[in-house]
């Protein structure tokens, strides 16, 4: 502030030269070399933090790190996005090469995943993937341990045991997202049993803090049940603005999304679109929750030949919700019979909807706009995969306890 | 808010270190963020110095102010990506630091993106030079950061 009253001091009205006040001041150079920064991939950061003692500290801080994150995120360029795939078929799960390079390279047949995360984990449930971290589970070893994995760092950790009853009908959910006000990342675990005597019985919820000593912790009240999905997996809790958030049915069967706040882990009803008969499933075919452009989004099927796609623009407001779309499946190319598509993955900043549409390798990016179409297929190699987006970061998954996985990070090289 | 104040065909002159006066629109001048508050106040009689800037840098983002808005929505890429393209990369570090300076309205993302598109793959070596930084790592030191970093080194392009 004192430079101001430099230049007003500078001005009086006899004055005719006047200079903005000088001159390169290092903190200049400084806020212009940390603004490239923030534009650089993980790798190129990693190597730079070898230039020197300054540049290692600061490009390893959380302050940086989250600017890095806020960049990457919000850019249009989407170098630092990427699709991660598998999971649900049995197959390992890959990353792909970063979107930009997809989505402009005109290649007929582009290879869409580029390597193997690792070969020593199969049948992973990738829970999700926030700011860089991907949160998942390996059943082959005990489905009691949520495993964390940043693949740009190669750094992983693993969850405390999670301890949730086994009844025989009954089934768990999860959900990982970041709480924006304390700067930490949670999972969500939910157990229901169908078989739960009252509604309280039937869900039983914990939570734990990546990094924190203590271990899961149970949310007092969810007097609700979520919606099961038919398939093996169920639906992972969907993350928007701080929350977590999945479709459930009311004791009188009617649908509503519950929202579990990640910063005071307390839970919430967020209504559905107050034009869409939620009460009978037969009109609301296949509700599915996504987010795109950062806001929740709802999905069905009508009449079993469209696919409706409702946004809304300010989260918890149950009255701007809008229908961002609403196309004939003829026109998405989709298979009615397999029930899992389409998937919105992303919107870019032209106002394009990026969405997996078959488990093969199928995309589109849809334009509602223009109401234009543009297909891509990927080659996928011989396994099926489902997608979500994922986003490069420098992000720890374990604050205090790094633990470095060999040889990992040669991800980047397409094999 | 200075325009209204001053005729239309008042020009702002803008003297940059190298002693050439540029004569520019109120309009071109205020996107200058750095120089909004001496436009303000100034008179046709005013030459605002800028201390920091040479007469190349200034030609350019003369050349980007008035060039961006005449550019359709649809080819305002391509007008960016002719408006870097020649730049050596010592011009690119000079304009960056002339646009920092002066605060561009939208030249400083366009700086900012093209430098990091530059050194994206470049060494660590070509980064210090780039920047003017000492490296003050002892050698043990350095070679123990390039270890733990190792997998970061693969596909560095020649300087």
């Amino acid at each position: 502030m004192s430079t101001r009253k430099r230049q007003r001091s500078i001005i009086k009205p006899s004055c005719q030269n006047v200079a903005p006040p000088s001159v390169l001041s290092p903190l200049l150079v400084e806020e212009l070399t940390v603004n490239i920064m923030s534009r650089l991939p993980v790798k190129s950061i990693n190597r730079f933090t070898s230039v020197a003692k300054q540049w290692n500290t600061f490009l390893s801080s959380s302050y940086f790190i989250r600017y890095h994150i806020q960049r990457s995120a919000t850019s249009s360029c989407l170098n630092n996005h990427r699709l991660l795939g598998g999971g649900s078929y049995g197959s390992s799960f890959r990353l792909s090469d970063p979107l930009l390079s997809i989505i402009d390279n005109p290649s007929p047949y582009p290879t869409l995943f580029g390597r193997l995360l690792s070969d020593i984990w199969h049948d992973p449930l990738i829970v999700g993937s926030c700011n860089g971290l991907i949160c998942w589970i390996d059943y082959r070893e005990s489905g009691n341990y949520i495993c964390y994995l940043n693949p740009a760092t190669g750094t992983k950790s693993r969850s405390p045991y999670l301890r949730y009853p086994s009844s025989f009908n009954s089934y768990n959910l999860f959900g990982f997202g970041y709480d924006h006000i304390n700067d930490s990342y949670k999972t969500v675990a939910i157990n229901c049993d169908p078989n739960g005597d009252t509604v309280d019985e039937k869900t039983l919820v914990k939570v734990y803090e990546l990094g924190a000593p203590t271990t899961w912790k149970k949310i007092q009240s969810f007097p609700y049940v979520p919606k099961q999905s038919g398939f093996l997996d169920e639906p992972c809790g969907v993350f928007v603005k701080g929350t977590l958030n999945w479709l459930c049915t009311r004791s009188n069967d009617s649908l509503v999304v519950v929202s579990v706040d990640l910063v005071n882990d307390t839970c919430k009803e967020v209504s559905l679109p107050r034009f869409v008969d939620t009460n009978r499933y037969r009109v609301v075919a296949r509700p599915n929750l996504s987010v795109l452009g950062g806001c929740l989004c709802f999905s069905y099927e009508n009449r079993q030949t469209h696919f409706v796609l409702w946004q809304m623009k300010v989260y918890g407001d149950a009255s701007s919700w809008n229908v961002l779309f609403n196309i004939p499946y003829k026109d998405i190319r989709i298979d009615r019979n397999i029930p899992n598509y389409p998937k919105p993955l992303l919107m870019l900043n032209n106002g394009d909807v990026m969405m997996q549409t078959s488990e093969l390798g199928d995309f589109l990016l849809y334009n509602p706009m223009h109401n234009s179409f543009k297909y891509f297929e990927f080659a996928s190699g011989t396994t099926l995969f489902e997608s979500i987006v994922h986003i490069d970061s420098l992000v720890s998954p374990c604050p205090t306890r790094p633990h470095r996985i060999r040889g990992l990070p040669c991800l980047y090289t397409i094999t | 808010m200075a325009e209204k104040a001053s005729p239309s065909s008042n020009s702002i002159s803008l003297k940059t270190v190298d002693g050439k006066i540029f004569k520019v629109s109120p309009a071109i001048a205020n996107q200058m963020l750095t120089i909004q508050p001496l436009i303000k106040d100034s008179d046709s009689s005013t030459i605002i110095s800028l201390p920091d800037v040479a007469a190349f840098h200034l030609t350019k983002i003369i050349e980007y102010l008035e060039g961006k808005p005449a550019a359709a929505p649809s080819a305002v890429d391509a007008f960016e990506a002719q408006f870097v393209k020649d730049l050596s990369p010592e011009e690119l570090k000079g304009l960056l630091i002339a646009v920092g300076y002066l605060k561009v309205n939208g030249l400083v993302d366009l700086m900012a993106n093209t430098v990091a598109k530059l050194i994206e793959n470049k060494s660590v070596e070509y980064v210090r030079k780039f920047f003017g930084v000492v490296n003050d790592f002892t050698p043990a030191e350095e070679a123990k950061c390039r270890q733990e970093h190792a997998w970061a080194f693969d596909g560095v392009d020649e300087d």
